[in-house]
């Protein structure tokens, strides 16, 4: 909805809310539920009211527990909290839940006594939150004094607030690098970019307790349901962008090579480089990148030997040039890339463009550029819609994962039966528990898999660790490597155990390792050790989504009976291995 | 605006707030007594009213906003108070 997209109407979300909310309900979409607890140490209630719109605009159902206390609250054993059994509890705290600040007289001991404790106190409320339920934790770290008594020295000198609090920050930062279900709001960098003025008022403190302005909440909400939606894997993961005056200034077919600007020293140019650098960052983190642009293919592909520009077309993950409508064009890419349009997010800076594909495919992110090149960056990341919870190798590598792809599937059309080229591959498979290393990448391969997913069930970090650690569940990953190259980790196999039976409660593959008979091999794998296990029955579950289709049939080809909505296979007969092409280690 | 505009101001954002469009307020009425308001509501009335007509109320005033009368009278004196160029 666009009133809840960057540029944000505070004013009018404010006003609105209620209708906002009817609408967002009104709207026809299956909503996972999430359950929030928002503890805060000022007034929460518009928080709540807000966050709920943007969590709501995020596709989730969310179901809230509500506390001013949130000391007490965490360290309460009778634990009303933990008996709501938060998916993520949210710490609102602030500058005004701080024991106190510093004050020019104390020394420099005094001040370094009063960060530790401030310190020691919320490590205590993340470890009792961490040892009572398994939940995500988000955090707020600090925004900067609104005053500043010792002026400009607050910055430096022991006894700054400023100093203070930037200290803190920093220790919250090391904090949530190493806890991994801690999560920060970094509201240091939000009321910053707000400024500090319309982040702060003291009259809405002092007669209702809010320790932000009403206008700053739902800047705010915005800011936390990106963080929540990335924690469940609910970000994009695709932005497709346009290439005349978006990628480059000027339009190529009539400026020509040397008529289009994206050069150093040329104000226009600087403005379209600094949007290229800034998606090859994004790229780096595993977004991917790909072109939709109305020209002649010839001539928008020429457009990337220009000297000066920064993005080349091996960093382009499917490329779409033609005349076409755009919507077209998307379902395309989106189909090139394994993804569902809901992935994508698109970047044009033409109106009409924008207006047709958000009229088409209102599921797309459709970013609002204004119509100066100035200000398409900032528009672009301020959205949110890439927000990552967790920055993963395999991310990193995903770029060099799609190169080798395309080397893959030229050695494909050499080969004229796939068997053949399977062989030629010559595959290796490691197939074994997860490891603490492996986890963030197999929490995010459970949270981002849809179309090779039986169950389609999804787990939070935290219950996927105590699977880990369960001695009745299996959490098998496998990782598979060729002659192009590693995969990397691209399946995830969960099993229970219950007496002689073993339950497969989650099946997924990435599609990147599709007809490679990987899942053969995990299935083998799977087997294996269910038997190893004393499992006499091994039973899987089919749960159709709209993306799954691709695996209805897949216990039925294993050799497993059906059983009314169950599958079921006989561990006692003899296993003949399925898979001929990869080689296992286990 | 016009007195009259101001009250009339003041009663749709009422209206908008509770998402009750065809809500008949009368301007001898708080806000706090109506079905379904709340300290919540009260809150953003406010600051919706310092948006609107570009003033700030004071920290007494925002301790009992009164009725709606009393409310469109406020404004207006502060909005009179702001043309003669007095703060």
């Amino acid at each position: 909805m666009r009133a809840l997209e960057y540029p944000l109407d505070a004013a009018h979300i404010l006003q609105h809310q209620r209708r906002i909310r009817r609408e967002l309900l009104e709207e026809q979409r299956a909503r996972p539920p999430l359950r929030v607890a928002i503890l805060g140490g000022s007034t929460i209630g518009e928080v709540v009211r807000i966050l709920e719109l943007f969590l709501l605009e995020r596709g989730l159902a969310p179901v809230f527990y509500e506390s001013l206390t949130f000391e007490e609250e965490v360290l309460d054993s009778n634990g009303a909290l933990f008996a709501f059994r938060p998916d993520v509890v949210y710490l609102h705290t602030s500058l005004v839940n701080l024991r106190r600040l510093p004050e020019p007289q104390d020394s420099e001991e005094m001040v370094a006594e009063l960060l530790a404790s401030e310190m020691q106190r919320f490590e205590q409320l993340w470890d009792r939150i961490e040892s009572q339920a398994r939940c995500a934790i988000v955090q707020n770290n600090f925004e900067a004094p609104p005053t500043r008594p010792l002026g400009n020295l607050d910055a430096y000198v022991p006894q700054g607030r400023v100093r203070f609090v930037n200290e803190l920050n920093r220790r919250f930062a090391d904090a949530a690098a190493r806890r991994t279900r801690l999560f920060l709001n970094d509201i240091h960098y939000l009321s910053g970019q707000l400024g500090l003025e319309r982040w702060w008022s003291p009259a809405l403190f002092y007669a209702y307790g809010y320790a932000l302005d009403l206008q700053a909440i739902p800047h705010l909400c915005h800011n936390l349901a990106a963080v929540i939606a990335a924690l469940l894997g609910r970000s994009r993961k695709s932005l497709v962008v346009d290439l005349d005056n978006t990628l480059w200034g000027g339009v190529i077919g009539e400026d020509g090579l040397a008529g289009i600007r994206m050069s150093p020293g040329d104000p226009v140019g600087e403005a379209h480089r600094a949007l290229q650098a800034y998606l090859c960052q994004l790229r780096q983190r595993g977004v991917l990148l790909a072109v939709c642009s109305k020209n002649d293919p010839a001539v928008a592909h020429e457009g990337f030997s220009h000297p000066d520009i920064t993005l080349a077309l091996e960093h382009l993950s499917s490329f779409k040039a033609g005349w076409e409508p755009k919507p077209a064009s998307l379902v395309e890419i989106a189909h090139d890339l394994h993804l569902g349009t809901e992935s994508l997010v698109f970047l044009d800076d033409n109106p009409a463009e924008r207006a047709l594909v958000e009229r088409t495919l209102p599921e797309v992110a459709v970013v609002p550029l204004p119509e100066s090149v100035d200000g398409f960056l900032t528009m672009l990341d301020r959205s949110g819609h890439f927000e990552p919870a967790v920055l993963v190798k395999d991310d990193l590598e995903r770029a060099g994962y799609v190169r080798a792809d395309a080397q893959r599937e030229q050695a494909a059309r050499d080969f004229v039966d796939l068997a053949g080229y399977l062989r030629h591959l010559e595959m290796k498979a490691e197939i074994r528990p997860i490891s603490q290393l492996d986890k963030p990448r197999a929490w995010q391969l459970i949270q981002k898999t849809n179309q090779f997913n039986l169950t389609g069930r999804r787990y939070l970090l935290g219950e996927l660790e105590a699977l880990m650690s369960s001695a009745d569940h299996l959490v098998l990953g496998g990782r598979l490597s060729d002659r192009f190259g590693c995969n990397g980790l691209t399946s995830v196999v969960i099993a229970a155990f219950d007496g002689v039976t073993a339950r497969i409660d989650l099946w997924i593959m990435s599609c990147r390792v599709l007809q490679r008979q990987f899942e053969l091999a995990m299935f083998d794998c799977v087997v294996q050790w269910c038997r190893e296990r004393g499992a006499a029955r091994l039973i899987g579950h089919y749960v159709p989504s709209p993306r799954n289709q691709l695996v209805a049939g897949l216990y039925d080809s294993l050799g497993f009976a059906q059983e009314g909505d169950l599958w079921s296979l006989d561990l006692s007969l003899r296993h003949t291995p399925r898979n001929e092409v990869i080689q296992v280690a286990s | 605006m016009t007195p009259d505009g101001t009250l009339e101001t003041i009663r749709n954002l009422v209206c908008d707030l509770l998402e009750e469009p065809g809500l008949r307020v009368e301007s001898a009425t708080k806000p706090s007594e109506l079905r379904g308001w709340s300290s919540l509501l009260q809150v953003t009335l406010a600051v919706a009213l310092q948006n609107t007509f570009q003033i700030r109320f004071t920290l007494h005033e925002l301790d009992d906003l009164g009725t709606l009368q009393e409310l469109a009278s406020l404004i207006e004196q502060k909005l009179h108070r702001t043309r003669q160029g007095r703060p």
